[in-house]
């Protein structure tokens, strides 16, 4: 029985320091280093080891959000005769304008915004052809933007 | 000398299952099981790698009681593109849906492997220290068998837990369970030494492992709970001894446990309790028929079904187990096991995911390999364990060739298979005992079942997958 005491006076002393420095290490870890922009980039930072897309019907997004009432639909139609129809649902993006919601499609599909901001790439939000001032507009939950690369002749 | 030579080459045919077991695993371990059909691999890695950049757990749960929820697409091995189902991420923190052992080692893996955002943490990268974490419980399962009931019942038990391809699959996906699993084959060699050797310090590794179980998810409440049923058994007529014995066990395991606790208050007691009772009154999805599915349905996830035949015999044996009256040890052990592992499982039940039933796997299998060996060793219960064998391989080989194929063979099997059953009855009745024939039957079927599970995991590949794993 001696024997078990002294395991457990060595348990209990290993057991305190550890829980301890656990416990004081934590707090000053999350003081030190969490802030909302360190979160924005650990949930919403580019992967290195992802690939990135010229094809901008190369992707979409399976499935539609079962939230009602609250999404926005984006169909590309490319020159190479594919589509990609994507309904992406709006409680994700912290920048609701046109222009964040391009942004943010651009991010999880893994392409350059730039692309579909390229002359040969026209895009209508609600039916309307989309101009600049629209982009800093704040998109309409339920509105549809319908994008497709322009043919190019090249004689 | 020849002693030292017979053990080197045990040592190295069990080296043999160990790598054969990480081989299986290691193939195509990132594309299979689909990444993204289970996001709980991605949250426990984002659990970990958040800890580990900020301090604070960031992870995926949905369940209520978080203050902090941030609907996010992670589109983490482009699964948005693949096994979606449209909905964005439900992320919160401080994420306290269980305790962040697992996250830390995935997540820290995935750290010291350059992921420093949630995109990073791919399959790929996430996935390999479970591989790891399930071969050693191949080398559990093993050693447990070789300590209790010979080698020969390691070698049988290690490979069919080394390559039965639903074990194989779920080896890969990163879930409590698959750490829980050498936790409770842990706790098992301990406890089994224990009682035989009478050494304190046995049973001071049991209560650290126990421990350490719920530090990966509350359910490793069943090493406990395993002890607690192995102390009672053996100690019945020594009271005394037993209430000694679980006081010193409790004094070390509980601490160990109650760092969760510890760990929550770093967050705010009330958050960490709020979560705690939201878990506790989760949708009892597992539903009355849980036992019936448990036996005849394995899955790996909610919707992927993969009914595998050396479970379903396992079970089977179990049941032949426990009526009648058990003296060994091991198997003692390995039904209290199964039934502390099913109390828990029955308390704590909620959606019927698959690898809420992982956990099982490896004992029956143990009851398997005991009940396979006896067989082989003794030509014990001759022509059930012929029965069990022939069922194995007859379903891995419809796996494997389909009914049209397998007409080629079907007068050998037909003729073969009855042939050998009515030979067998007729042994059994007039109770003439061929161990030399029967032996070399059994081995050959072994092999056959052995052979057909590799051969059947070496066809899975994502095609094969989608097509024939409903």
């Amino acid at each position: 029985m001696f024997g078990r005491n002294k395991i457990l006076l060595t348990f209990g002393i290993i057991y305190l320091i550890f829980a301890s420095v656990m416990y004081f290490g934590l707090k000053i870890r999350l003081q030190k280093n969490f802030t909302t922009s360190k979160l924005n980039e650990m949930v919403s930072g580019k992967s290195i080891f992802r690939d990135t897309t010229n094809d901008l019907c190369k992707y979409q997004i399976l499935g539609d959000p079962k939230e009602v009432g609250n999404y926005v639909k984006i169909n590309i139609f490319c020159n190479s005769g594919k589509k990609a129809v994507s309904t992406l649902s709006l409680s994700a993006f912290s920048d609701k304008t046109v222009d964040g919601f391009f942004k943010e499609y651009a991010r999880i599909i893994g392409f350059d915004v730039n692309l579909i901001y390229k002359n040969n790439v026209s895009c209508y939000l609600d039916g309307k052809i989309l101009t600049e001032q629209m982009k800093s507009q704040i998109i309409r939950p339920t509105s549809t933007i319908d994008c497709s690369e322009n043919t190019i002749n090249e004689k | 000398m020849k002693n030292n030579i017979f053990k080197f080459i045990k040592i190295c045919l069990f080296l043999g299952i160990l790598i054969l077991a990480l081989v299986v695993r290691k193939k195509n371990y990132a594309e299979i099981p689909i990444p993204g059909q289970s996001v709980d691999e991605y949250s426990y890695s984002w659990v970990g790698l958040s800890l580990i950049e900020s301090g604070m757990p960031v992870g995926i749960s949905g369940i209520e009681g978080y203050k902090n929820s941030l609907p996010r697409y992670v589109n983490v091995d482009r699964f948005f593109q693949t096994v979606s189902t449209g909905d964005p991420l439900t992320i919160n923190y401080p994420w306290m849906d269980h305790p962040p052992l697992l996250g830390l080692i995935t997540g820290g893996y995935a750290y010291l492997s350059g992921a420093r955002v949630f995109e990073d943490t791919t399959s790929y990268i996430i996935r390999k220290p479970i591989i790891i974490i399930s071969t050693i419980s191949v080398a559990l399962l093993a050693i447990f068998c070789w300590i209790n009931f010979g080698y020969l019942t390691g070698v049988i038990g290690g490979l069919l837990y080394a390559t039965t391809p639903l074990v194989v699959l779920s080896g890969r996906m990163i879930q409590a369970e698959n750490a829980i699993i050498p936790c409770l084959l842990a706790c098992m060699i301990c406890i089994s030494l224990y009682i035989k050797k009478k050494n304190d310090y046995w049973l001071v590794a049991t209560a650290l492992i126990a421990g350490t179980a719920t530090l990966f998810k509350l359910t490793g409440v069943v090493c406990y709970l395993f002890v607690l049923l192995t102390l009672l058994i053996n100690y019945k007529k020594g009271k005394d001894i037993f209430w000694k014995d679980l006081g010193f066990f409790l004094a070390i395991s509980l601490p160990i446990s109650f760092l969760f606790v510890i760990y929550g208050s770093v967050y705010g007691v009330e958050n960490f309790k709020n979560i705690l009772f939201s878990n506790y009154n989760r949708f009892y999805g597992i539903g009355p028929n849980s036992l019936i599915e448990l036996i005849r349905n394995q899955r790996l996830t909610q919707h992927k079904f993969l009914p595998e035949v050396s479970i379903i015999s396992g079970w089977l044996v179990f049941l032949g187990f426990i009526t009648r009256k058990i003296k060994n040890i091991g198997t003692k052990l390995t039904i209290l096991s199964v039934f502390s592992y099913l109390i828990v499982y029955i308390f704590f039940g909620s959606q019927p995911y698959g690898w809420y039933t992982f956990p099982f796997w490896p004992l029956v299998i143990i009851l398997l390999a005991k009940f396979l060996t006896d067989g082989i060793e003794k030509s014990k219960n001759m022509t059930a364990v012929f029965f069990i064998s022939i069922l194995m391989l007859g379903a891995n080989i419809s796996r494997i060739i389909d009914v049209f194929a397998f007409q080629v063979y079907a007068n050998w099997w037909r003729i073969g298979i009855s042939a050998i059953f009515f030979v067998l009855i007729l042994m059994s009745i007039f109770k003439i005992k061929n161990k030399l024939f029967y032996r070399i039957l059994l081995i050959v079927i072994m092999a056959g079942i052995i052979y057909t599970n590799i051969k059947y995991l070496n066809n899975i590949n994502i095609d094969f997958w989608w097509q024939n794993i409903s």
